[in-house]
């Protein structure tokens, strides 16, 4: 509806539009004329209310129209508008409108409340090398960040309003001359394609732009740290900020990716090299160990060295379950206690963690219920899922198909899952990147920044999986001591 | 070269990498030799089984190259594509067909022998019987599966059965005497010449390469990767091959297993347990891609020669009748391996001298075509 010249029609518009309680409809005086001005009290900034607004609004001399409102409160950040649905949703949006009477537009300040909490380390990737600033759940910090890191006008952030209810503002952030630009189009209609009444966080839009809905794995990275979003967008990716979200998605999207850590840029190579093996190791044992441990015990006793044998069968005589199900039985009730220690105030995890881990685990034993190795496997499986937090959901799930796998089909069922992974993996793409890049297919070039890495100084160019515009990262030149790099 | 060489098959699921060819030839054709070939070639040339394997590798090393040829002058287009111009669409229908059923039948004697050993030798607890049965849901699926993600998959394949290999190799080395396979000329020459065709029954490299024509961009010095590919393969096997007569010497022919027989009797073997699982396990991680492959370009004939838009019915009905035939006759197994050996190899062979050959008469391409 468009604002007419009389102050009661307009406020009168804007009350049934906006009936809830916590409106404030402040009556005042602008000039000499009766004037209203309209805002949320919980969303807007009181201070700057009354700084940027009120007091010069008593200050002001007659004539009053928009253009001179606009003029003489510069901090509040006016607009004019003639549309009162827009002004409502300005209203709802956190802003302050002005409506003054005989005047047919409504004036817009911005006086929303910064109301985030402030950059910390996210908690859930800590470093002990690098940067430690986190995004919050504001939008502005967390483009602010992004700005301080890639200062160039080729970083283009495009906006998107998504969620018919909760309009929630998603920004599409890129370098123009290093993305490329089929990546940047499908996300562009892939986000721009989404009807859902709201987007709660930035897992949503995920889930919308992702090729494969019911895949397995991931189909997005997620980061809350903007050294690494910065980090991957001069690799020639596109970023996703989604207000109200701390975390930030990246894409295309490289299962590999996520056995990397910001770290192994900013400490020795060798460090960091033995850092992705141990990583890589882990997620195979966590995956594996139980898987066959079981189908040795049941199926392949041979490959069990003599003396661990023995071991084993002075530990499991008397146990009750078969030991697929003892495995099972252990990784459900660590499944459990994870979901618990997760749920649970913080001020019960230490008990929890007492009886999950000390009571549970060793009464179970002591009782003849499970064996010593059993736990011992579970343990060791459980602590090397986390060395890549990120790959937790779905590898966990994987370890239960392997785990019932091997209880039934020994050896040969969990080579055959194996390679039915495999295929899985290397049919996977998203953003026509294969999602098993750089190893399958094999992109020599970007084996620098694979399972191993080099130096920096000797990754030149940027992932040719991501089909960069610009592949040349670091410009050959010549080294401080002259010698051609 | 490359810009104006693009494949014929505009199909991107099909689309092959010229090092994958070459990894295929490298990862799967190794694995699938090393069951029962050693002791098969054992049987027939004794010390000397080295040489009908090389011969054999070397001829059909050459109809490798020949094929590679015979593609690049006729402008890298898909053999279908080569058939419909020069013989017609039915023809070359026809001939896709023939192509899926040798594909079939070459399939059985790898799937039966793997069956058996994968039953015997991988566990030392009786498996349920339904156990390999498995296999047919993974090639089934591997089936349903584009040319492209074979390649893909080979590109990690191909590190399994490498250090599958030297892991055994490693293992058997020490093990080994190879003073056994003297004196190198021994035996009359017609026995080397019938022992020749034994492998046959295994290889099939050369109607694969005739199968992926068309589907790689030719790049500079393609020729060579694949042949590199291949000849790593094949000399792995002649090696192994050999280290297994160089353990084993006379006996080698009871040895059906080659395998895990060649690892047992290592200083780590004896010491810390069945280390050579390690190998076993690895390579059964690429056999089982290798034994599933005739399977799987069975169906892409299939869907070529019926124009199946979806291959999910054809990739279950090769699956399934490949299971029937498994279920009823793999207790036939050493049946099977003497029928292959003694008939069905002559039959192979003849078949892939026939598919080069007619690779070797449809038309060539016009100039401004490469």
């Amino acid at each position: 509806m468009r604002a007419v010249g009389d102050i009661k029609k307009n406020e009168a518009f804007i009350k049934r539009k906006l009936e809830n309680g916590d409106a404030v409809f402040s009556n005042v005086s602008v000039g000499g004329k009766k004037a209203l001005l309209i805002y949320i009290d919980a969303l807007v900034d009181n201070g700057a209310v009354s700084e940027h607004i009120l007091k010069p609004l008593y200050k002001l001399r007659p004539p009053i129209n928009a253009d001179k409102l606009v003029e003489k409160l510069p901090k509040a950040g006016s607009k004019v508008t003639g549309d009162l649905d827009g002004a409502v949703n300005a209203v709802i949006d956190g802003q302050a409108v002005l409506l003054v009477d005989k005047m047919p537009e409504a004036v817009l300040f911005d006086v929303k409340k910064p109301e985030s909490r402030t950059v910390a380390e996210p908690p859930t990737s800590a470093v002990v090398k690098g940067p430690r600033e986190g995004f919050t759940e504001s939008i502005k910090t967390n483009l602010s960040l992004i700005r301080r890191r890639l200062k160039t006008n080729e970083l283009k952030i495009e906006k998107f309003k998504v969620g018919r209810v909760t309009k929630t503002d998603v920004f599409m952030l890129y370098l123009n001359n290093v993305t490329d630009d089929k990546v940047v189009e499908k996300v562009k209609s892939r986000v721009g394609a989404i009807d859902i009444d709201g987007v709660i966080d930035s897992s949503y839009i995920a889930k919308f732009i992702a090729e494969h809905k019911a895949s397995l794995f991931k189909q997005s990275g997620t980061t809350e740290k903007p050294d690494i979003l910065a980090a991957k967008m001069l690799e020639g990716r596109v970023g996703i900020l989604v207000d109200g979200s701390p975390i930030a998605l990246t894409v295309p999207y490289l299962l590999f990716e996520d056995f990397q850590s910001s770290e192994d840029y900013f400490q020795n190579s060798y460090r960091s090299n033995m850092a992705r093996m141990i990583r890589l190791i882990s997620i195979t044992l966590a995956i594996l160990l139980p898987s066959v441990f079981v189908s040795a015990q049941l199926f392949h006793l041979q490959i069990i060295p003599l003396n661990f044998l023995l071991t084993i069968v002075n530990s499991i005589k008397g146990i009750p379950l078969s030991p697929s199900l003892e495995m099972f039985f252990t990784l459900v009730v660590f499944e459990i206690l994870n979901e618990a220690s997760i749920r649970m105030p913080k001020y019960v995890g230490m008990a929890l963690s007492i009886v999950g881990a000390l009571v549970l685990g060793d009464t179970a034993v002591r009782a003849g219920i499970v064996s010593t190795p059993a736990i011992m496997i579970m343990a060791l499986s459980g602590i090397c899922l986390y060395t890549v937090p990120e790959l937790v959901d779905s590898m966990s799930f994987l370890r239960l198909i392997f785990l019932f796998t091997a209880g039934s089909l020994g050896g040969f069922g969990i080579v055959v899952l194996s390679a039915m992974l495999l295929v899985y993996l290397v049919s996977l793409e998203n953003f026509d990147t294969p999602f098993l890049a750089p190893f399958a297919p094999l992109v020599k070039e970007d084996l620098k920044d694979g399972a191993l890495m080099t130096f920096l100084p000797d990754m030149t160019t940027r992932p040719v999986t991501l089909k960069p515009k610009n592949k040349v990262r670091i410009k050959v030149g010549r080294n401080y001591d002259g010698r051609r790099r | 070269m490359a810009e104006t060489m693009t494949a014929v098959d505009g199909n991107e699921k099909n689309l092959l990498k010229v090092r994958q060819a070459a990894f295929i030839m490298l990862a799967f054709s190794p694995a699938l030799k090393l069951v029962f070939l050693p002791s098969v070639m054992a049987e027939v040339a004794y010390e000397q089984l080295w040489l009908p394997l090389l011969t054999s590798f070397l001829i059909e090393g050459i109809l490798i190259a020949l094929i590679l040829v015979l593609f690049e002058k006729r402008g890298y287009k898909t053999f279908f594509k080569c058939l419909e111009e020069s013989f017609g669409s039915v023809a070359a229908r026809a001939i896709y067909f023939f192509i899926a059923v040798f594909l079939v039948l070459k399939s059985l004697l790898p799937i039966f022998e793997h069956k058996l050993y994968i039953e015997n030798t991988i566990y030392e607890m009786s498996p349920d019987r339904i156990t390999f049965y498995i296999f047919f849901a993974f090639s089934t699926y591997l089936s349903v599966q584009g040319v492209k993600i074979l390649g893909r998959a080979a590109d990690i394949a191909v590190v399994f059965t490498l250090l599958g290999l030297l892991t055994a190799f490693g293992l058997s080395v020490g093990a080994a005497d190879y003073s056994n396979l003297l004196p190198i000329i021994k035996k009359p020459a017609y026995n080397l010449v019938n022992a020749a065709f034994r492998p046959v029954v295994w290889q099939g490299d050369a109607v694969y390469i005739i199968l992926f024509s068309g589907h790689f961009r030719p790049e500079k010095g393609y020729k060579k990767k694949i042949l590199s590919g291949y000849t790593v393969g094949a000399l792995a096997t002649i090696l192994f091959s050999a280290t297994l007569y160089g353990i084993y010497g006379a006996i080698t022919p009871s040895q059906n297993y080659a395998l895990p027989s060649m690892s047992v009797f290592s200083v780590i073997v004896t010491n810390i347990g069945r280390f050579d699982f390690l190998s076993i396990f690895l390579l059964l991680f690429s056999q089982v891609f290798a034994v599933s492959m005739p399977l799987m370009l069975a169906v892409k004939c299939l869907e070529r020669a019926f124009s199946l838009k979806n291959s999910i019915v054809a990739a279950i009905a090769v699956n399934a009748a490949v299971l029937i035939v498994t279920a009823i006759f793999s207790g036939s197994v050493f049946e099977l391996l003497k029928l292959s050996t003694d008939v069905l190899c002559y039959c192979y062979a003849a078949f892939v001298a026939f598919s080069v050959l007619i690779v070797a008469i449809t038309k060539k391409a016009v100039k401004n075509e490469i």
